[in-house]
């Protein structure tokens, strides 16, 4: 064997230092083990250091590099290693815990290879170990937060049902409690009138029409607020439906109105078929034209254009009159529940109508607008996907 | 008395005291073809019916609310309807809910009729007109 030149030797020196320099300042600690029970160690970086202990404890044998293994990892650890020193392969990762020199515990990603002679005995075990411990507790935060955020889904979705269920049984009981004393207030106005009428002057009897007339208005909230409450309950039956067979179907309900309005209807040509849900649609479309017929009462020839076109994956049905039309700024406050932009002398009615037709609209999927102008009509824009 | 009703009686199940008054201000106007029965709640309405054991009659119809004190209207027609004597006495619904829950429910434990509490008084005297001439009269059953 030839011997080194001065220049190799002193060139592989300045190697060997920069490499012992990059590792020292490196995070991790390189480390070799003798394959001996203990696992006593031959060399250690001086990252060592990191962790509370000199190069010195472990070369000099004071400390086996086995006995800083947490007791809950170790036995895993030595089961491992035993099964990679027998059977390979002799390049693998751990992760365990170890004792620093001031007693807490931090975290290893331990990358080890093993050397073996020609007998294929294991001589040395050469590691690379990386203080993990940061990633280890952000982790475990981690779990923890989708522990509790799993927890919080859990108490959000029962606050939700909960909520769900005193919906329902507060319309059972605007339905059951809310209507019992006004059929007292109905009954008893009714007898009142039927049987004492010689007996009460005309002011008396007049204050009794009113109570009646109130009871009467009450009983149509009640109904309205049901209906609204009931919407929020149907389940939805989405398919394919004859569009200008359910339009026809809702205009015939309305014949007698229609005829007595001499109320003009102009059908333009519908889609034969779209998605949707039925029943949800006829109601739609049911207050939408009991709205036209109401708002057109004073329009000397009144008119109602029912036609649709596409937009985008959406068919949109338009319910245009040529009624009194409203202010544009009022246009989303018309869905509101129980809002009026008239007086309920000069159009009667709860301010339920529309309210209904945005509710059932969401629960299909589907959305309202309305456009307007004052004395100029308003046409109704329906959106459905399909 | 017996002699005047044809010994015929309808029991009304009704706990609220407005609704119990009115109804029977109702009947009353119909004339002496039936006598009306209270019961105030699902637990009389039960004992009144079991008299029968001690060899009352029992009655020719009963009117049933379904939201009673404690035992309710459903399950006063789910014991009635599953009882081999009192299951064909007519049980007809009278109730304030128009709930599909409630209407389903009761037409599938054997309800013959179920009818919705009218609000305006006019329609509540109609309607026990109604009642008492179907059910009473047309469909009584033999004593």
């Amino acid at each position: 064997m030839e011997k080194p030149t001065d220049a190799t030797a002193a060139c592989d020196a300045t190697d060997a230092a920069r490499i012992t320099a990059l590792i020292n300042r490196s995070p991790v600690v390189a480390i070799e083990w003798h394959n001996q029970p203990g696992w006593p160690v031959g060399f250690v970086s001086d990252g060592v250091a990191r962790w509370g202990y000199s190069r010195d404890d472990f070369i000099s044998g004071r400390i086996q590099y086995a006995d800083l293994i947490h007791a809950d990892d170790r036995p895993r650890i030595e089961l491992d290693v035993a099964e990679h020193l027998a059977n390979g392969p002799d390049d693998y990762r751990q992760e365990y815990r170890i004792r620093t020199a001031s007693g807490t515990w931090i975290w290893l990603d331990d990358r080890t290879w093993l050397t073996r002679n020609e007998r294929g005995t294991v001589t040395e075990i050469h590691g690379v170990l990386l203080d993990i411990t940061a990633t280890k507790a952000a982790e475990a935060e981690v779990r923890r937060l989708n522990a509790t955020l799993e927890d919080r889904v859990a108490e959000r979705t029962a606050q939700l049902q909960a909520a769900n269920q005193e919906l329902r049984s507060f319309s059972y009981t605007v339905s059951h409690d809310l209507k019992a004393p006004l059929r007292g207030i109905e009954g008893y106005s009714q007898l009142l009138l039927d049987q004492y009428r010689d007996r009460l002057d005309e002011d008396g009897r007049h204050f009794l029409t009113s109570i009646r007339r109130g009871a009467l208005t009450m009983h149509e909230l009640i109904e309205d607020l049901l209906a609204y409450s009931r919407i929020e309950r149907q389940t939805l039956d989405i398919r394919a439906v004859d569009l200008p067979a359910v339009v026809q179907g809702v205009l015939d309900g309305f014949t007698h109105e229609i005829r007595t309005h001499g109320m003009e209807v102009v059908v333009k040509e519908l889609p034969p078929q779209i998605r949707t849900d039925p029943s949800g649609l006829t109601l739609v479309l049911r207050n939408l034209i009991s709205n036209a017929l109401k708002f057109t009462r004073a329009t000397p020839a009144p008119r109602i254009t029912i036609d649709a076109y596409r937009r985008d994956r959406h068919i949109v049905l338009t319910v245009a009159d040529n009624g009194v039309g409203f202010d544009m700024k009022y246009h989303d406050r018309i869905f509101e529940i129980f809002q009026r932009l008239h007086r309920a002398e000069d159009y009667p009615g709860t301010g339920i109508g529309l309210a209904l037709v945005r509710k059932a609209l969401q629960r299909m999927g589907g959305t309202v607008w309305a456009v307007s102008e004052i004395g100029r009509g308003a046409t109704f824009h329906v959106e459905l996907r399909q | 008395m017996t002699g005047e009703h044809g010994g015929r009686s309808i029991l009304l199940v009704e706990d609220n005291p407005v609704d119990l008054d009115l109804a029977l201000r109702a009947f009353a106007r119909q004339g002496p073809d039936c006598r009306i029965e209270v019961a105030r709640d699902g637990e009389e309405a039960l004992a009144f019916i079991r008299r029968w054991e001690q060899g009352h009659p029992l009655p020719a119809l009963v009117l049933l609310d379904i939201k009673l004190p404690r035992v309710n209207g459903l399950e006063v027609l789910r014991q009635l309807k599953s009882h081999p004597r009192f299951g064909c006495i007519p049980v007809v619904m009278l109730t304030t809910s128009g709930e599909d829950a409630d209407v389903g429910q009761a037409y599938e434990l054997g309800a013959n009729s179920y009818i919705i509490k009218p609000v305006n008084f006019a329609r509540f005297i109609e309607v026990t007109e109604q009642i008492e001439q179907y059910w009473c009269l047309l469909n009584a059953l033999p004593n």
